[in-house]
């Protein structure tokens, strides 16, 4: 494949899916410093997986997979400590704007950060709609043990809404 | 707050607003680290197999030169065989990169076995390189009659230099190890 084409589909992948990385961001990465190089991994991976994409599978399926993949991985590496002088003066390659986000979003995330590295992955893909056979296949176990995850997720994201409501945020 | 209720809230997430992309210096980063691919792995792979192919020309011509016996020679079969170990290490890290499938489970397992490639090199480094290396040094120094303080210093050296590389496995690789593993273990628990 010729650059220009691997980068002219790179860029529409960006311009189409974007949003779908950010969630995975967020759900990952919680520093400004941390999201820039969650980022830089993932759009890295996204670039070189390019001449593999056979269209066997939708494009986000395909993009969720390997954001999901490096973000699982990329947690569990020891984070390098960032010097603020020396990146004084780089460019960033993501900044965090400053619309106001809906509380309710907020939470949503907030409860998410505090599940572990794989239920993270299956309720971005449970919330985006996926049914239990793509998350079987994208995750490599069998639809039923998605199943069984999936409740454990759902009741307990229910049981921790109770208490949101409660305090009427 | 029922599930589907959760969903509609999340389907109105806007996340296009909430990062910027800055999209030249993106693509510069990619280029840099589409250069960087695997570079880490296969400098310390290829750079070892230098570092001890050399270390067992040097010692075959010292013991060729010296002619102080069968044991001279001994070091240079155990730094040729660690030579021929590494290549075994590469060529089947380089074959199962074919072998994992593309779900994140494989992915887990892809990482998991490079991790280990990594955790087999350190040991490597510690268990065929310093203690064939100590021992030739050390029977060359009996021969020399070495002072005390060279015994000292050669034996400080060795235990500083096996210190900083098991630190290096125990601390870094070995905890990473476990950390994948039980990711792996809840995904198919």
């Amino acid at each position: 494949m010729k650059e220009s084409e691997q980068q002219k589909i790179f860029d529409s992948w960006l311009k189409d899916h974007k949003g779908l990385l950010f969630k995975v961001l967020r759900a990952y990465a919680f520093t400004s410093e941390d999201q820039e190089d969650l980022f830089q991994e993932i759009v890295t991976q996204v670039w070189r997986s390019i001449p593999n994409f056979r269209k066997e599978s939708a494009v986000t399926t395909w993009l969720y997979r390997i954001a999901l993949n490096i973000a699982i991985s990329w947690s569990t590496k020891e984070k390098k400590k960032i010097d603020p002088h020396s990146i004084e003066g780089m460019e960033h390659i993501i900044t965090e704007t400053d619309t106001q986000s809906d509380d309710r979003i907020d939470w949503l995330y907030g409860e998410i950060k505090k599940m572990n590295e794989v239920d993270r992955s299956l309720t971005l893909l449970l919330l985006d709609g996926f049914s239990y056979k793509e998350m079987a296949e994208m995750i490599g176990v069998s639809e039923s043990n998605i199943g069984v995850k999936i409740h454990r997720i759902k009741k307990e994201l229910i049981k921790r809404s109770a208490k949101y409501e409660y305090h009427g945020v | 707050m029922e599930f589907e209720e959760m969903q509609k809230i999340w389907d109105e997430q806007r996340n296009e607003t909430l990062f910027v992309i800055n999209e030249e210096a993106m693509h510069n980063r990619v280029k840099a680290k589409k250069k960087q691919a695997n570079r880490i792995l296969n400098v310390t792979e290829i750079g070892l197999m230098i570092v001890n192919s050399i270390t067992a020309i040097i010692l075959l011509v010292d013991a060729i030169i010296d002619q102080e016996g069968i044991y001279s020679y001994a070091g240079v079969g155990i730094m040729a065989f660690t030579v021929c170990y590494l290549l075994f290490i590469r060529k089947n890290r380089k074959k199962s990169d074919q072998k994992f499938d593309r779900t994140i489970l494989g992915e887990l397992d892809h990482a998991i076995s490079n991790t280990e490639s990594t955790i087999k090199i350190g040991k490597t480094m510690v268990y065929w390189y310093f203690i064939p290396i100590a021992i030739f040094i050390f029977i060359k120094m009996i021969y020399q009659d070495a002072t005390l303080m060279k015994w000292l210093l050669i034996i400080g050296a060795f235990i500083l230099g096996n210190f900083v590389a098991n630190w290096e496995i125990k601390k870094c690789h070995i905890p990473r190890k476990r950390h994948l593993e039980s990711l792996r273990e809840k995904l198919i628990e």
